[in-house]
Formats: C-alpha cells, sequence, structure tokens
C-alpha cells in the first residue's frame, strides 16, 4: 500500500515537472508579448525585462521558474504591478476549492438518492422520469445551466443574487447548483447500474432468503455495497467541475483562479497562466491519487499494483 | 375445467415436419444491432434528428452563405438591431414583443423601431441586426463542423494508438499506457487553452485544439478491446498462416471492435461541441464575424437581461444536438452490447 502511494507520488512528481516544462516552452514560443504599448521607451522596455528576468538566456529562465515553482514561487504578474503569482492564486483558491467542494457534495448526494430510487422502482415511470433528466443532465454544459439560472432567478423571478462572493451564503445557490447537475446526473446513471447488479447479487438473496424486509435487504445490503464504486467517479468528476467552475466562475463574477485565468489569457499574463495551469493539473492529480487510495481502502477487492 | 383442445389453434408452420426445423434467419451483428436499436424509441428519434440536422447543415450552404449571415447594413442598425423572434402568429413570447426589465406590459419592437411592415425575423436579430436564424444555422454548421472533424481526429489517433499499444504489448504496451495516464491526468481545459493560444483564433487550431484531448478515451478503450480480441483464434489462424500484423489489425481487429468504437464517437462528439463552446466563452473562439454556437452564446452574455432570446436560442440548438448524440449513443451501446441493456 505504501510503495504504491509512494509510487504514485513519484509519478506525479514527474508530471508535475512535465507539464511545468511544456507549459515553460510553450509560453516562450507564444505569439505575441505583453509588453506591447507603442509608448513603451526601448529603455523603459529594457528596464522591464529585467525586472521579470526576461533577458537572462532561456534555459537559465527556466531553471529559475522550476527551482521558483518546486518553492512554490511562480513569478510576478505582468499585469498586476509587484503582485506575486502564488499570492494571487493564493488569495483565489479557497474560494474555487469552496465552490467545487460543495458542488461536488450536493451533486454526488442527489446522485445517490435519484439513483437508488430509480434502481427500485426499475423500468417503471419514476425510473423513467430520471433516467430522462440524467440524461438532460449529462447533455446540458454547466455555462448554459448557469445562464439560464442567472436569467430564471437573477432576472425573471429575481430570489437570489447572480453575482459575487463572500458577502452571503444566497450568492454561492445558484452557482453550485449550476456545477452540481452533471455530478448528480453522473452519479444517478451509474449508482442506478451499481444497485441493479446487487439487487441480483447473492448475498442479497441470501438476505432476502433470511427474512429481511425489502426495504432492510436494500439500506442494509445493496445501498451499501452500490455506494463503494461511486468513490471512483470523483477523479473525473473533479476534471468536469474544472472546466465547468472556470466558466461558472466568470458567469457569476466569483473571485476564483478560473476567473484569474480566463481573464489572463486575453491580456497575455503568462506567469499567471503557468501558475494556474500548474496549480490546476496538481490538483486534478492529487483528487485522482485520492479517489484511488480511498476506493483501495474501502473495496479491499480492488488492489493496487 | 378441462381445457378444450378445439379452442387452440396451431399457428405459423401447419406440418409438424416444418415444426421440427428448428432455424430463424441467420442475422448479422448488424442487422441484429439495427433490430433492437429500433426497439428505443428515443435512440431512433435522435437518430433521424441527427440526420435531420446533418442533412440542414449540408444543405443551408446553398441557401445561407456565410457572407448572408455575416453581413448587415450599417446605416439601418437602429432599425433592425435587437428585434425579438417574430413568428406572424399571435403566439405570446414569439410574436415580436418583449417586455423589458420593469415592464409591465410588453412593446412590439417592430413597431417602436420602425420596421418595414411584412418584414419578419422569425428568430429574431441580434445587437447589429443580423438575422438571428442565418447566423444560429451558421453557427451550427460551423460547430458541427469542429466537432466532427475533431471527433475523426480522435477516431485516426486513438484507433491508430490503441491497437498498436494491446497489440505490442510488453513494454511498448507499457510505456504507452503511462503517457496516456500522464497526459489525461492534465485538465483538459488547460490542453485546449495551451493550445488555442499557440495556435491563435480560428476554426482549424480549434479543431486541432480538441482534437488533442479527445483521443486519450479512445486509445484506452481501443487498447482494452485490443488486448481482448488478439486472444482469440482466429487471429491466431491469421498468424499462422502468416498475415501480417498490419492486415490482422485492419481485418480482424478493427471490424470486431467496430461497436465499441461508433459509441465512442457518439460520446466524443457532443464534448468536441462543448468545448468549442468553452474556447468561444474564453475568447479562444472562433474569429468574428464567423458565428459558432459558443460564440454566439458568450456574445449575447452581456445583454441577457434585455434580449434573453439571443442567449436562449443558441443554447437550446447546442442542448439539443448533444442530447441527440448521447441518447442515440446510449442506445447504440445496449444495441451492440444486449447483455449489459437486460436489467
Amino acid at each position: 500500500m505504501w510503495k504504491y502511494i509512494f509510487k504514485r507520488l513519484v509519478l506525479l512528481v514527474f508530471t508535475l515537472f512535465l507539464v511545468t516544462t511544456a507549459t515553460f516552452f510553450l509560453m516562450q514560443i507564444m505569439p505575441g508579448t505583453p509588453f506591447n504599448n507603442p509608448k513603451l521607451t526601448p529603455e523603459a522596455l529594457a528596464q522591464l525585462k529585467t525586472t521579470y528576468g526576461l533577458d537572462l538566456p532561456v534555459w537559465q529562465q527556466y531553471l529559475n521558474y522550476l527551482v521558483g515553482a518546486a518553492h512554490g514561487d511562480f513569478g510576478t504578474s505582468f499585469q498586476y504591478q509587484n503582485q506575486s503569482v502564488s499570492m494571487l492564486i493564493g488569495q483565489r483558491l479557497p474560494v474555487s476549492a469552496q465552490l467545487g467542494a460543495q458542488a461536488l457534495v450536493v451533486g454526488v448526494i442527489a446522485g445517490l438518492f435519484m439513483g437508488a430510487a430509480s434502481a427500485r422502482n426499475k423500468n417503471n415511470k419514476i425510473d423513467g422520469t430520471l433516467g430522462i433528466i440524467s440524461t438532460l443532465g449529462i447533455s446540458i454544459p454547466s455555462f448554459i445551466l448557469g445562464i439560464v439560472l442567472v436569467y430564471l432567478f437573477g432576472f425573471k423571478w429575481p430570489l437570489f443574487p447572480v453575482s459575487g462572493w463572500g458577502d452571503s451564503f444566497s450568492q454561492t445557490i445558484l452557482p453550485t447548483l449550476a456545477l452540481a447537475v452533471s455530478p448528480a446526473a453522473v452519479t444517478t446513471r451509474f449508482v442506478r447500474s451499481e444497485m441493479i447488479e446487487s439487487l441480483s447479487s447473492d448475498y442479497v438473496q441470501l438476505a432476502k432468503a433470511k427474512g429481511l424486509s425489502a426495504k432492510e435487504v436494500v439500506n442494509q445490503h445493496a445501498y451499501r455495497n452500490s455506494m463503494i464504486p461511486v468513490l471512483t467517479l470523483i477523479g473525473p468528476m473533479a476534471a468536469g467541475l474544472l472546466t465547468g467552475s472556470t466558466l461558472i466562475e466568470q458567469i457569476f463574477s466569483i473571485p476564483g483562479i478560473g476567473q484569474q485565468f480566463v481573464l489572463s489569457i486575453p491580456s497575455k499574463d503568462f506567469p499567471v497562466i503557468m501558475g494556474t495551469t500548474i496549480v490546476y493539473s496538481a490538483m486534478l492529480m492529487v483528487m485522482i491519487l485520492i479517489t484511488d487510495i480511498l476506493t483501495a481502502i474501502v473495496d479491499p477487492r480492488v488492489r493496487l499494483q | 375445467m378441462a381445457a378444450n383442445t378445439e379452442d387452440f389453434v396451431i399457428v405459423g408452420a401447419q406440418n409438424s415436419e416444418a415444426n421440427e426445423h428448428i432455424s430463424k434467419p441467420a442475422l448479422s451483428f448488424w442487422q441484429d444491432a439495427w433490430r433492437r436499436l429500433k426497439l428505443n424509441k428515443l435512440a431512433v428519434i435522435s437518430m433521424w434528428f441527427l440526420i435531420f440536422i446533418l442533412g440542414f447543415a449540408v444543405v443551408s450552404n446553398f441557401f445561407v452563405p456565410q457572407q448572408a449571415a455575416n453581413s448587415f447594413n450599417s446605416d439601418k442598425v437602429g432599425v433592425y438591431k435587437n428585434l425579438p423572434p417574430n413568428s406572424g402568429l399571435p403566439i405570446p413570447g414569439w410574436n415580436g414583443k418583449i417586455k423589458s426589465p420593469g415592464d409591465s406590459t410588453a412593446t412590439d419592437v417592430y413597431q417602436s423601431q420602425n420596421v418595414p411592415s411584412g418584414q419578419k425575423y422569425i428568430l429574431g436579430t441580434d445587437n447589429i441586426g443580423r438575422s438571428l436564424a442565418k447566423r444560429v444555422t451558421v453557427g451550427l454548421r460551423i460547430s458541427l463542423l469542429v466537432a466532427i472533424v475533431a471527433t475523426f481526429i480522435d477516431l485516426l489517433i486513438g484507433v491508430a494508438y490503441g491497437v498498436f499499444s494491446g497489440w505490442k504489448g510488453g513494454w511498448i504496451d507499457n510505456v504507452m499506457q503511462r503517457i496516456i495516464e500522464i497526459l489525461s491526468s492534465i485538465p483538459n481545459l488547460i490542453i485546449v487553452t495551451m493550445l488555442g493560444l499557440l495556435l491563435g483564433g480560428g476554426v482549424l487550431s480549434i479543431i486541432l485544439a480538441i482534437a488533442m484531448t479527445g483521443w486519450l478515451g479512445m486509445a484506452r478503450q481501443v487498447r482494452n478491446m485490443t488486448l481482448t480480441l488478439k486472444e482469440r483464434d482466429y487471429v491466431l489462424a491469421a498468424q499462422s498462416l502468416g498475415e501480417s500484423s498490419f492486415k490482422i489489425a485492419i481485418k480482424h481487429l478493427i471490424p470486431n471492435m467496430a461497436g465499441t468504437i461508433i459509441v465512442q464517437i457518439m460520446m466524443t462528439v457532443p464534448n468536441a461541441i462543448m468545448f468549442e463552446a468553452v474556447l468561444s466563452a474564453i475568447n479562444l473562439g472562433v474569429r468574428p464575424p464567423t458565428a459558432s454556437l459558443g460564440s454566439l452564446i458568450s456574445d449575447a452574455q452581456a445583454m441577457l437581461q434585455f434580449y434573453p432570446y439571443q442567449i436562449l436560442i443558441p443554447s437550446a440548438v447546442l442542448v439539443l444536438v448533444s442530447l441527440a448524440f448521447i441518447l442515440l449513443g446510449d442506445g447504440l451501446r445496449d444495441a451492440f452490447d444486449p447483455r449489459a441493456s437486460e436489467d
């Protein structure tokens, strides 16, 4: 187990190194420069380049960046003067993390209930309705859902605030809802098929033969075993949430790292783009690793190699 | 009550010899899958819908050229801008009237902006007076083009990579799988954005950016199928007869995993459509005045409160097309693998 975790951590660090290297050199060949203000004199431009260390040879910039990144220092932002990228990200990360966590929790819990309800009412109207809802939930991208929610509950029936973060809990409701629908739909479909499978398995037959009521069979035997595989979904769901939250943060003006990422693209703020890229990748990899370890802990049938 | 044999009528074959004949017409894999697919109403509706949409996208090239959707009359922007959808029929919300925020009654915008009578825009117009119906038609065309070409590239890379990796096995497979693992732990958004930034805007760069992330799933599925199929006797037979590896892949492996590949394609297309919209939303999409579903959605976002139809119409088209692909994909998966659908 520990050996496996160690191996995975080594692979994680190696992948992060590759991502860092790839982004660094991509940024080098990227067309355009952030200092394209025609008013800049050649002297001022040279001054700026020295400040940001852009006058050094590329290999030295690369080494400096790697050493810095290993210490959590991603350089200084181009667009906000004297703001270090790590500080920018550090301020915004908790916001994105809270939004993501809220959406994941709401989505998975809703999905567990809907999936179980669907499986227990297999092939009748409830199952059919939930099936349509979950298929719809998968095919609507979260940012479109976000826009529709803003229109419906922000403008048409103004029930919730549609922008900002941190002033009140009600601000988080619409963005959380927009992001939670897709995990909920994925979980529903998954739990349904898992549960149908375990309802026909031997240990459920045994529980029935022992004379347990249908409710006890479902709650104590079928449901618990169908919940374990849901853990394996958390990794892929986190990946989806990363993409979704970037646009959702923009739609709802939420000061998270996704919004920062989107804002820094048109302004060619390369240090911020690189920093967010690395942080995003690290977050996703850690989520996948945690998912794998948790799955192995709760389900001894899964063998880690 | 004793059964009265007189009440029973033998149906079907009338003589006993024919009754003993145990056979029904042999169905090929595809005929069988088609028979099962037909039972799934939603999948069949989706299929016809997609055929219609694809046909419409192709035929629309002739009656709504790109030029017609992009051009606008700069002198009369004030007359034609932001007209609500007007079907010409007294249907609330589709009669050229719109309720501004704060107003209690809807105003007839066609009248207040002095639009020549008789001129109607069935889906309304955008903020510089271009017909939204034309814009959406062109946008749908571009979005479908991007998604289908990107999926096709995914298919080529994914199948080649997966078959090679699975067929070779050993350390080659190991290295190739690690590469997939590393690539898939980088968020798709990052890869798409980076490539989008690197290649600059434009349809071709969007296609490449999307294609670079989508092939991973395909490669993984194809590799797993290859691992199973290469143990089959017919592969062994072909090998012992001296068939080359390439021909075995083309003649035996790929045809036998066609079902899996088709289902995977159906799942990749909506993803590509979505990523095109994401790219537009972060300013890396098609260059104006070209329209895609994504760019229509993100351009209209600022005016959501006043002209919701400008954003809801392209959104609805995007969702409907994605939904149809997913429903058809679900149906095909069940049709190709009947054991999965028995529950």
